[in-house]
C-alpha cells in the first residue's frame, strides 16, 4: 500500500529511497497477506474480501461509527482500544467532572520509540458543550484509525513514531449523559450540570423543560387558535409558517415543551446548570454581564481546571483541536478583536485553514470575533494566548452536507425537513401529537428530534470523522520537528577547531509561535555539543556573510529562541579537542535530534 | 522593585543595625494569628466562629471569622466582608481585622449600638489572605515579599527561585544596594544621598551607581536577585484587568488557591452585601469617580462588543463619595499616596466581578512630616517627595527604621565601592507597635459604621381596600431602611448579589387576580426610599395572605395580611 494521503496540502513530496523501498516491501507483504486471506481468518474478516482504501482491513476493535455513546460507552471504547493496541494507545484520566466521572485520556504514540511526553504533541478534546456530541466519537475515531492502520501505512507509522496525540474525548461527561438520557432539544443542555440559579430568584435549577408526551425529546408546543398567526406549511405539515398577511391563522406557537414550575410567570427559565463551559477560561475572561455564561470566575468548573492542569503539564503540546457543533467551520481566534494574532502565526493558521477547507468541503476557515461573534474567555483563546499553541475549533456538521451543496431553501420548506423526507424517511421528526398542558389546556407537541439537526446522521458519521481526522493528521505532520542537518569542522590556529552545526525544522509550524516568543512561554531550543571542550559559542545570525553573535555564558549549550517553520539556524563553537563530536538539539515543542560522528 | 528606595521593617525600638531575631511585637506570625483566633472564639463562643476556608500555596490555613449572633442564623443576615493582607507587606491589615473582630465581640451586650449592629448584621473577616508572603516578615533576614510560596521561574531561564537576596551587611534585613559604576544609570539625590534616582542626560547629569536589591548574582547570569523565593502576589491574581506574563501575577487569573478560596467563600455567603479591603488600592481617602469611557471599536464598556468596564457605574459614584467622607471623618486620614493600580487586585474584583460596593484603604497612612523651614528645599516638582517625607518621618519617629548607606565588601564586585542601605522592610506600610492602639480603635469604629450602613428591607404602609364582593386590593411599600442600596448599580449588572424578591402567597380558596405572585425588585436606594406594589386578591373576608420581601443581602421582612378593609 502506498501512502496516498501524503498528496494532501499540495506540498511537493520527496520520498526518500528508504521510503520507496519500504513501500515496495509493504506491497510485497500485502501480496503475501492477500494470498493468506484466501484461507478463513480467525477474526471474522470475510474470506476473499477486498478492503476498501481508507478503512482498516480487519480491525481489532470493531466499532460501527454510527452511534453516540454515553460516558460509560466512551469508557468501554477507551478500554477496548488500549487493550487491543498496547503499543500505540494508553488509557488514562485527566481528572473528574463535577459529578465525579473520569475525563478519559487516550495517549496515542508508538511507545516503543522515545518518550511520548517529549515528542511534539497534538491535543484534542470534544463535547465541551453537552449537546455537541459527535466531537467525542470523532476524537475516538482518530485513535482507532491510527492504531488499526499502524503497520499498514508508512506515513502513519512515521507519525506515531515521531508525534504524540493526547485525546480527551469528552470534557463534559455529566452534561453529555444528560443530553443523551434526559429529554432535550438538539441545543440543550449547552451548559454542564453544576447547579446555578439562572434567574437569580433564590431557587436553583427549579424550572427546566418538561417532556409532556414522554418521548425523550423536547419539541415545540402549538395550540389551535383562530387568532394565532401560524399555519402548517403546504409542503410539509411538520413545518409551521407565518400566515400570509390578511389571512386568518390556525395555530399559536407556545415555545419549547414546558410549564411554569415555580409560579414566577416564566417557563423553562432555570434548567440544569446555567453557564457556558467555553466561556470559563482565563484568557480574556470577563464577568457574565460582558460575556454570558462565564460563571463566577475562570476555572470555577472542575472540568476547566482539569484540562488546564493537563495542558500546563505537557509543554510539548504544539497544536490542538477542540470539537464543537455545528456549522461547518474551521475556527481560529482571537475571540476579541484587540488580540489580533501576529502576522507570522496568521500565515501558519491561514495555510492550515485552507488545507482544512479542501479536506472538508462545506467547511469554512473563519476568525471567531470577526466572522462569528465575540467570545471572552474561550478555550481556544487560552490555548493560543497562554500556551502559544496553534489551535483550531471545528464546528462539526454543516447544512452543506445535507445535499453536498450550499443551502437554498424552497418556499415553505427547509433543508433539514427536506433531507429528513428524502433520506431518512421521516425519522428525524416527532409528528404533531396531542397532549394536555397543565396551564394551556389541549395542545400539540412536535418537531425535530434532539439527535437531528446538529448531531451528524448515523450513515454520515464515519466519513465526516475521517475527514476531520485527516485535517488533524495533516497538522500533526506539520508540527515542528527539529533536526541536525549538518555538522562541519574547520581547523583554527593554535590547535583549536571551529564546529558549525545547522539545525533545522522542516515543518510548517515553527518551534515557537510568535505568541510564544513574545511572551517567552516555552524555553529556548537547546543545541548542545559533547565530545569536546567548548571555549566559545555563537549563533551565526547571517550565514551568507558569516556574521556571528557570541553567547557569552555556558558555551556548551547554545540557546536558540526559535527554529522557524521550513527554516534553519546555524550555530558554531570554538573547541579544544578533536571529538568525536555529538550535537543534540532539544526543543520543548519540536522534539529532539542528535548527530554524532 | 527599583523604586527610589526600598522596603522597610518596623524596628520597634531597635536602635542598632545588627542582625537580630525580628520580634514582631504588635504583629503576629501565622501560628500566633491562629492562636489569637482560637482565643477569640473561646472567649465569645456564641458570637465568633473561626473556620478554615482553604490553604495557601505553602500549605498555610486561610482563616475566616464570622462575627454574628444566633449561630448559623448569622449567615442569613446582611453581612460585611473585611479582607486584609492579600498584599503581603501590609500586616497592619491583619491586626486591624483581628482587633475589630475582638473589640466588637467584646462590646456586644455592653454597648447598645454594637448590640443592635450584630443583632441585625453579620461581619466576616479574612484577616490574612496571603499568609505565605506575610510570614516573610518574621524570618531572618527580613525581606519584604508579595509572592506566595509557589515556585516560579521569574526570569524564564529554566530554573526556579535560584537567585534570591542575601544579607550582605548582616543587619538582619534586606534593603537596597548601590555599586559605584561610571556607567551606572543612577545618581544620588543632592539633598539626601539615600534617595537614588535615574540620571537625566538631557540635564547633563552623570550616573554614578548601579542600583539593586541587597544580594549577589547567585546563578552567574549577570543579574542580581532576579529570581528569588515568592511566587504569586495574591493581590494581583484576581480577574479585573489581570496582567498575563507579568512577574508575580501568577500563571493565570485565579490560579492561586488563596484567590479561589476567597472567591468560593464569597459564593458560599450570598449574604455578603459589601466589602472593606485593607490593601494598597484605596478608594476611601480618594473615592472612585465615574469616568465616561469608550470601549472596543467605540462600543460601550460593560458589554460583549465593548469589553469590560473601565470605570465604576455612574449611579454608584454617590456611595463612594459618601463612604469616603465617613472614612476620613472616622479615621482622620485625609491624605494618602495614590492608590495602587487596579490590576488583578481584590478590591476591583469585588466591585466589577462580584457586584458588591467594595471599599478599600491601606489602613494606616504614614503621617506628614513637614520639612524644617531652615533646611534647603528640593527642586520642584520633586519626584521623590514621598520618599523624602517618609525618610523624615521614619528617622524622627521610628529609630533604626532607616539604614544609612553602609560600605560592604561584595564578592561579585571585588575592590569596588558597594553600599547597602534604605528603608527597613515593612516600615513604610506598617506603623510601630506604639501607634497601633489608636489606629485599631479608629478602624474598628469605621468597620462598625460600614456594617451598620447595609441595606435593610422593610414593609410599610400596608393597606387593604375592599374593592368589591370578596375582592381586595393590597398595597404595600417595599422600603430600604438602611443606608446603602438593596443592590448597587454594579450589583444589578452582575446579578450575583440578589435583588429583593417579593412574594405574595395566597392559600386554597384564594385567587390572585392582578399583580405578581413572585417578582424581583429593581434596586431600592436607602434612607427610607421605597417602591410601591399592589395586588388584587379574591378570597374569603378574614382569610389571610402572606407578603414577604427578602434577599440575602438586604434581609427579610414578612407580614401576614388579613383580607378586610382596615
Amino acid at each position: 500500500m502506498t501512502t496516498t494521503h501524503s498528496t494532501i496540502g499540495r506540498m511537493p513530496i520527496r520520498f526518500s529511497k528508504a521510503t520507496r523501498l519500504a513501500s515496495l516491501a509493504t506491497l510485497g507483504a500485502t501480496l503475501l497477506v492477500a494470498a493468506a486471506a484466501a484461507r478463513p481468518t480467525p477474526l471474522g474478516a470475510q474470506a476473499g474480501a477486498l478492503s476498501a482504501i481508507g478503512a482498516p482491513r480487519d480491525p481489532k476493535v470493531k466499532l460501527p461509527w454510527d452511534t453516540y455513546y454515553d460516558h460509560a460507552g466512551i469508557g468501554e471504547v477507551v478500554r477496548k482500544l488500549a487493550a487491543a493496541h498496547p503499543n500505540y494507545i494508553k488509557a488514562g484520566s485527566i481528572g473528574k467532572s463535577h459529578e465525579g466521572k473520569d475525563l478519559y485520556l487516550l495517549t496515542v504514540s508508538d511507545f516503543r520509540v522515545g518518550d511520548p511526553d517529549r515528542k511534539p504533541a497534538y491535543y484534542i478534546d470534544g463535547n465541551i458543550h453537552s449537546n455537541e456530541v459527535q466531537g467525542s466519537e470523532f476524537a475516538l475515531y482518530i485513535a482507532w484509525y491510527l492504531a488499526e492502520m499502524a503497520g499498514e501505512v508508512p506515513a502513519i507509522d512515521s507519525l506515531l513514531r515521531q508525534r504524540t496525540l493526547y485525546i480527551v474525548p469528552t470534557i463534559n461527561p455529566d452534561g453529555r449523559d444528560h443530553y443523551l438520557h434526559q429529554p432535550n432539544t438538539a441545543s440543550s443542555p449547552r451548559t454542564g450540570l453544576v447547579p446555578r440559579d439562572n434567574d437569580h430568584d433564590g431557587l436553583v435549577d427549579e424550572d427546566g423543560y418538561n417532556d409532556l408526551n414522554g418521548d425523550g425529546h423536547i419539541t415545540q408546543m402549538r395550540r389551535r387558535n383562530p387568532n394565532g398567526r401560524f399555519i402548517e406549511s403546504p409542503v410539509d405539515p411538520r413545518i409551521m409558517i407565518p400566515a400570509p398577511p390578511g389571512q386568518k391563522g390556525e395555530w399559536e406557537i407556545l415555545g419549547l415543551e414546558g410549564y411554569d414550575m415555580d409560579g414566577d410567570g416564566l417557563v423553562n427559565e432555570d434548567p440544569v446548570g446555567g453557564y457556558d463551559p467555553n466561556r470559563n477560561w482565563p484568557w480574556r475572561w470577563a464577568p457574565q454581564y460582558v460575556q454570558g455564561g462565564a460563571d463566577y470566575y475562570p476555572g470555577s468548573l472542575p472540568e476547566t481546571r482539569a484540562v488546564m492542569d493537563f495542558v500546563y503539564s505537557r509543554p510539548n503540546i504544539a497544536a490542538a483541536q477542540s470539537y464543537h457543533n455545528n456549522g461547518g467551520m474551521i475556527l481560529r481566534g482571537p475571540g476579541v478583536p484587540q488580540d489580533e494574532y501576529k502576522p507570522a502565526d496568521v500565515r501558519v493558521f491561514d495555510h492550515l485553514g485552507r488545507v482544512g477547507e479542501e479536506i472538508l468541503p462545506g467547511y469554512r476557515y473563519m476568525i471567531v470575533w470577526k466572522d462569528l461573534y465575540t467570545v471572552w474567555g474561550g478555550e481556544l483563546d487560552w490555548l493560543y494566548g497562554a500556551r502559544g499553541v496553534i489551535t483550531f475549533t471545528n464546528e462539526l456538521w454543516s447544512s452543506f452536507l445535507y445535499f453536498d451543496k450550499p443551502v437554498v431553501n424552497e418556499p415553505y420548506d427547509n433543508v433539514t425537513a427536506r433531507f429528513d423526507r428524502l433520506l431518512m424517511m421521516g425519522e428525524g421528526y416527532v409528528p404533531w401529537t396531542k397532549v394536555q398542558h397543565p396551564q394551556y389546556g389541549e395542545i400539540e407537541v412536535g418537531g425535530m428530534k434532539k439527535n437531528f439537526g446538529r448531531a451528524t446522521p448515523g450513515f454520515m458519521m464515519r466519513a465526516e470523522a475521517h475527514r476531520n481526522a485527516a485535517f488533524t493528521l495533516y497538522q500533526m505532520s506539520q508540527m515542528p520537528q527539529v533536526s541536525v542537518d549538518s555538522v562541519m569542522t574547520r581547523s583554527l590556529p593554535g590547535g583549536l577547531t571551529e564546529v558549525t552545526a545547522i539545525v533545522g525544522n522542516h515543518k510548517i509550524i515553527p518551534t515557537h509561535t510568535q505568541q510564544d516568543l513574545d511572551n517567552r512561554i516555552s524555553r529556548p531550543d537547546w543545541v548542545t555539543l559533547e565530545g569536546a571542550d567548548p571555549i566559545a559559542a555563537f549563533i551565526v545570525t547571517n550565514p551568507l556573510q558569516d556574521i556571528a553573535v557570541e553567547q557569552k555564558r555556558n558555551p556548551r549549550r547554545i540557546l536558540v529562541d526559535n527554529i522557524p517553520g521550513m527554516g534553519t539556524v546555524t550555530v558554531r563553537w570554538i573547541v579544544r579537542g578533536g571529538g568525536p563530536y555529538r550535537v543534540t538539539v532539544d526543543s520543548e515543542k519540536g522534539g529532539q535530534a542528535t548527530w554524532s560522528k | 522593585m527599583l523604586a527610589a528606595v526600598a522596603i522597610v521593617a518596623p524596628a520597634l525600638g531597635a536602635t542598632q543595625l545588627q542582625a537580630q531575631q525580628p520580634v514582631a511585637s504588635g504583629y503576629r506570625d501565622h501560628a500566633s494569628l491562629g492562636r489569637a483566633l482560637d482565643s477569640l472564639q473561646r472567649a465569645h463562643p456564641r458570637l465568633v466562629q473561626v473556620s478554615t476556608i482553604g490553604s495557601s500555596a505553602g500549605g498555610r490555613a486561610l482563616h475566616a471569622i464570622r462575627l454574628g449572633t444566633g449561630g448559623d442564623a448569622a449567615d442569613q443576615r446582611p453581612a460585611l466582608l473585611v479582607v486584609a493582607n492579600a498584599y503581603g507587606p501590609q500586616l497592619i491589615g491583619s491586626e486591624i481585622a483581628v482587633a475589630a473582630a475582638g473589640q466588637l465581640a467584646s462590646s456586644y451586650g455592653r454597648d447598645s449600638a454594637t448590640t443592635r449592629l450584630l443583632d441585625g448584621n453579620t461581619i466576616y473577616f479574612v484577616p490574612r489572605a496571603n499568609p505565605d508572603a506575610a510570614e516573610a516578615f518574621f524570618r531572618s533576614p527580613r525581606v519584604e515579599r508579595t509572592g506566595n510560596d509557589t515556585k516560579t521561574d521569574d526570569d524564564r531561564d529554566g530554573a526556579q527561585d535560584e537567585d534570591g537576596p542575601e544579607d550582605l551587611n548582616g543587619d538582619g534585613v534586606i534593603t537596597m544596594m548601590r555599586v559605584a559604576d561610571p556607567d551606572g544609570a543612577w545618581m544620588a539625590d543632592a539633598l539626601d544621598p539615600l534617595i537614588m534616582r535615574r540620571a537625566n542626560a538631557a540635564k547633563g547629569e552623570r550616573g554614578a551607581w548601579q542600583l539593586h536589591t541587597e544580594g549577589r548574582d547567585s546563578d552567574g547570569d549577570s543579574r542580581i536577585n532576579e529570581d528569588g523565593p515568592g511566587g504569586t502576589d495574591v493581590n494581583r491574581n484576581f480577574t479585573h484587568d489581570y496582567q498575563f506574563f507579568v512577574e508575580g501575577t501568577g500563571l493565570y487569573p485565579m490560579s492561586s488557591t488563596e484567590a479561589r478560596a476567597l472567591a468560593d467563600y464569597m459564593i458560599d455567603h450570598p449574604n455578603i452585601a459589601a466589602a472593606y479591603v485593607l490593601g494598597p488600592q484605596d478608594n476611601l481617602i480618594k473615592p472612585w469617580e465615574f469616568r465616561r469611557t469608550t470601549g472596543i471599536a467605540g462600543n460601550p464598556p460593560g458589554t460583549s462588543a465593548g469589553g469590560p468596564l473601565q470605570s465604576i457605574l455612574q449611579p454608584d459614584e454617590a456611595w463612594f463619595a459618601e463612604m469616603s467622607r465617613r472614612y476620613r471623618k472616622a479615621t482622620g486620614q485625609t491624605k494618602a499616596p495614590p492608590s495602587a493600580p487596579l490590576e488583578g487586585d481584590v478590591l476591583s474584583w469585588l466591585y466589577f466581578d462580584m457586584g458588591r460596593l467594595a471599599f478599600g484603604s491601606p489602613g494606616w497612612v504614614m503621617p506628614d512630616a513637614p520639612a524644617d523651614s531652615a533646611s534647603p528645599r528640593p527642586e520642584q516638582p520633586d519626584p521623590a517627595a514621598d520618599e523624602r517625607a517618609a525618610l523624615r518621618w521614619l528617622r524622627a519617629n521610628v529609630p533604626g527604621s532607616v539604614v544609612e548607606w553602609t560600605r560592604v565588601e561584595h564578592p561579585d564586585f571585588p575592590g569596588r565601592v558597594v553600599e547597602v542601605g534604605g528603608f527597613r522592610p515593612y516600615a513604610r506600610q506598617n506603623p510601630p507597635a506604639s501607634m497601633l492602639g489608636d489606629i485599631l480603635a479608629k478602624q474598628t469604629t469605621f468597620i462598625g459604621e460600614l456594617a451598620g450602613s447595609l441595606a435593610r428591607v422593610a414593609l410599610r404602609e400596608i393597606r387593604v381596600e375592599t374593592v368589591g364582593d370578596r375582592t381586595f386590593r393590597i398595597t404595600a411599600q417595599i422600603v430600604n431602611e438602611g443606608y446603602l442600596p438593596t443592590q448597587a448599580a454594579i450589583g444589578a449588572r452582575v446579578r450575583w448579589p440578589r435583588a429583593v424578591r417579593v412574594d405574595l402567597r395566597t392559600s386554597d380558596g384564594q385567587h390572585l387576580a392582578a399583580g405578581r405572585a413572585v417578582q424581583l425588585m429593581s434596586p431600592i436606594a436607602g434612607s427610607g426610599r421605597s417602591t410601591e406594589l399592589s395586588w388584587l386578591v379574591v378570597g374569603a373576608p378574614g382569610s389571610t395572605v402572606t407578603l414577604e420581601a427578602a434577599s440575602p443581602t438586604s434581609g427579610r421582612a414578612t407580614e401576614t395580611i388579613t383580607l378586610r378593609a382596615r
